[in-house]
C-alpha cells in the first residue's frame, strides 16, 4: 500500500505512486440518472488503457460486498490514472447516508492532490428523451479557470435547476473549499441506462481535455451496455427515489 | 490589526443550524440505510433464458402510462397480453446473448424478455395501446383507467 487515509468512516487508498502531469482533473463515474457518470467515466478507463492505482472502501457506509474482476478481489469504488487524469468508478449506487462523507473525501483528495478540475458527468433526466436524437450538454463550474475552458468550447451554461444526489454535494463542496468543479449535465433517460448521453459527455470531454477518445465502439454497443446495466440502474434509481430525485424537475422559486 | 485577517470566521446561527439539520439528516439516513439494507437489489435474470426488461409505470388522470427499456430486443416479435387488471410483456432478443465470464449464469443463453405487470383495479388492460421507439428499443404502452374523470364514475 503506497498511501492510505481514513477519512469518517471510509478509507481511501492507493496501491502506486501517483504522479500527475499538469493540468490535472479528476472525473468522477458515481452511479446517478442514466448512469450517465459511470458509463462515461468506464468508457474512459477503457478508451484509454488507465491504470487503476487505488480506491474507496468503507465497512459502515458499503454493503459487506468485495467485486471480482479477471479473478482479483477490488473495492467498490475504484481510482484509475493516465497521465494528467484520474477517474473514481463506483461500482454501486451512493446511498443516501453516504453521500456527505463521500462528497467531502473526494473534494478533500482532489485538495490534497492538487488536481486542478473535478469534473462531474451528470444526467439530467428529461420527460421526452424518446424524442430527442442528440442529448444537449450543459456545463457549470465553480472556478473562473473552468468557466474559460467550457465558454472556448461553445457549449450552454446550465443556468437554473436543482441537482440532487452526490454531484450537488461535491459541487457545494468543491465551491466552499474554493476546488475547481465542472459539471456537465447531458440530457438523459431517468430510469434508463443511457449510454447516448455518455457519448455526448465523452465528446464535450476530448475536446475540453485534447484528447482522442473513439466513440465507435461505446454507440454500437450502446444497446449491449443497456441490457448489462439494468440491475445497476434499478438499484440506483432505488436510492435516487430515496433522495427525492424528483426535485430535479421542479422549477426554482428564483425563477418565478 | 495584522492577525485580523487569520482570524477564523466566526459562524452564525444560520450557518450553526444548517450544519446541525446536516448532520441530523445524515444520521436518520444512516439508521435508516441499517433498518432498511443499504440497497434494494434484486436478479433480473432467469436461468430459464429470460430477462426482466426496465420498467416504468407513471399514473395520469385517465390512463396509466408503462415505458419499457428492451435493448436488443427484436421489436417484431412482441407479444402484449391484457387480462384482469395484468399486463404480459414478452419480445425476443435479435441475437442470443452469453456471460461467460459471469461465473453465476455461465452456461444460460439469454434469448427473450419477459414481464408481468400488476396495475391498479381501474385499469382497463383489454383496451390498451402500443408505442414503438424503434431507435430505442423502447415501447410505451397506453392502459387508460376504466373511468376517466370522478364525474364519469358518478
Amino acid at each position: 500500500m503506497y498511501y492510505i487515509e481514513e477519512y469518517d468512516g471510509l478509507t481511501i487508498f492507493e496501491t502506486k505512486e501517483i504522479k500527475l502531469k499538469s493540468p490535472s482533473y479528476l472525473m468522477l463515474g458515481l452511479p446517478d440518472t442514466g448512469l450517465v457518470a459511470s458509463i462515461s467515466a468506464s468508457y474512459m478507463v477503457d478508451a484509454l488503457k488507465m491504470e487503476e492505482v487505488g480506491g474507496i472502501d468503507s465497512y459502515r457506509y458499503f454493503p459487506p460486498i468485495t467485486v471480482i474482476h479477471n479473478g482479483e478481489p477490488k473495492p467498490p469504488l475504484r481510482i484509475f490514472h493516465k497521465d494528467n487524469m484520474l477517474v473514481m468508478i463506483s461500482e454501486i449506487p451512493i446511498s443516501p447516508a453516504a453521500i456527505h462523507p463521500i462528497a467531502f473525501l473526494i473534494v478533500d483528495y482532489a485538495r490534497k492532490k492538487g488536481i486542478d478540475h473535478i469534473v462531474s458527468p451528470v444526467g439530467i433526466g428529461v420527460p421526452n428523451r424518446v424524442n430527442i436524437e442528440k442529448p444537449t450538454v450543459y456545463w457549470t463550474s465553480t472556478s473562473k479557470e473552468g468557466e474559460e475552458i467550457m465558454e472556448k468550447l461553445g457549449i450552454k451554461k446550465f443556468q437554473e435547476g436543482f441537482i440532487v444526489g452526490p454531484y450537488a454535494i461535491i459541487l457545494k463542496e468543491a465551491k466552499r473549499k474554493r476546488v475547481s468543479n465542472i459539471v456537465l449535465f447531458a440530457e438523459a433517460f431517468i430510469e434508463f441506462p443511457d449510454p447516448a448521453a455518455a457519448v455526448e459527455i465523452l465528446s464535450v470531454l476530448s475536446k475540453m481535455l485534447n484528447i482522442q477518445i473513439d466513440l465507435k465502439p461505446l454507440i454500437e454497443k450502446a444497446e449491449e451496455i443497456r441490457l448489462k446495466t439494468r440491475e445497476l440502474m434499478l438499484s440506483t434509481k432505488k436510492v435516487l427515489d430515496r433522495l427525492k430525485k424528483g426535485y430535479e424537475r421542479q422549477l426554482p422559486l428564483m425563477y418565478v | 490589526m495584522v492577525f485580523e485577517g487569520r482570524r477564523r470566521k466566526r459562524k452564525d446561527i444560520f450557518e450553526i443550524i444548517k450544519e446541525f439539520e446536516e448532520a441530523l439528516e445524515r444520521e436518520f439516513e444512516e439508521i435508516f440505510d441499517r433498518f432498511l439494507g443499504q440497497y434494494e437489489t434484486k436478479s433480473m435474470w432467469c436461468s430459464d433464458g429470460t430477462l426482466e426488461p426496465l420498467v416504468e409505470v407513471k399514473e395520469e388522470e385517465d390512463k396509466y402510462l408503462i415505458t419499457v427499456d428492451l435493448p436488443l430486443a427484436n421489436l417484431k416479435t412482441l407479444s402484449i397480453v391484457g387480462k384482469y387488471n395484468i399486463i404480459e410483456i414478452r419480445c425476443q432478443l435479435k441475437r442470443d446473448v452469453k456471460l461467460d465470464k459471469w461465473v453465476i449464469q455461465r452456461q444460460t443463453t439469454f434469448r427473450e424478455y419477459r414481464k408481468t405487470i400488476e396495475l391498479p383495479e381501474d385499469a382497463d388492460v383489454s383496451k390498451f395501446q402500443v408505442r414503438k421507439y424503434e431507435n430505442f428499443s423502447i415501447i410505451e404502452i397506453v392502459v387508460p383507467k376504466k373511468f376517466r374523470s370522478l364525474r364519469e364514475f358518478r
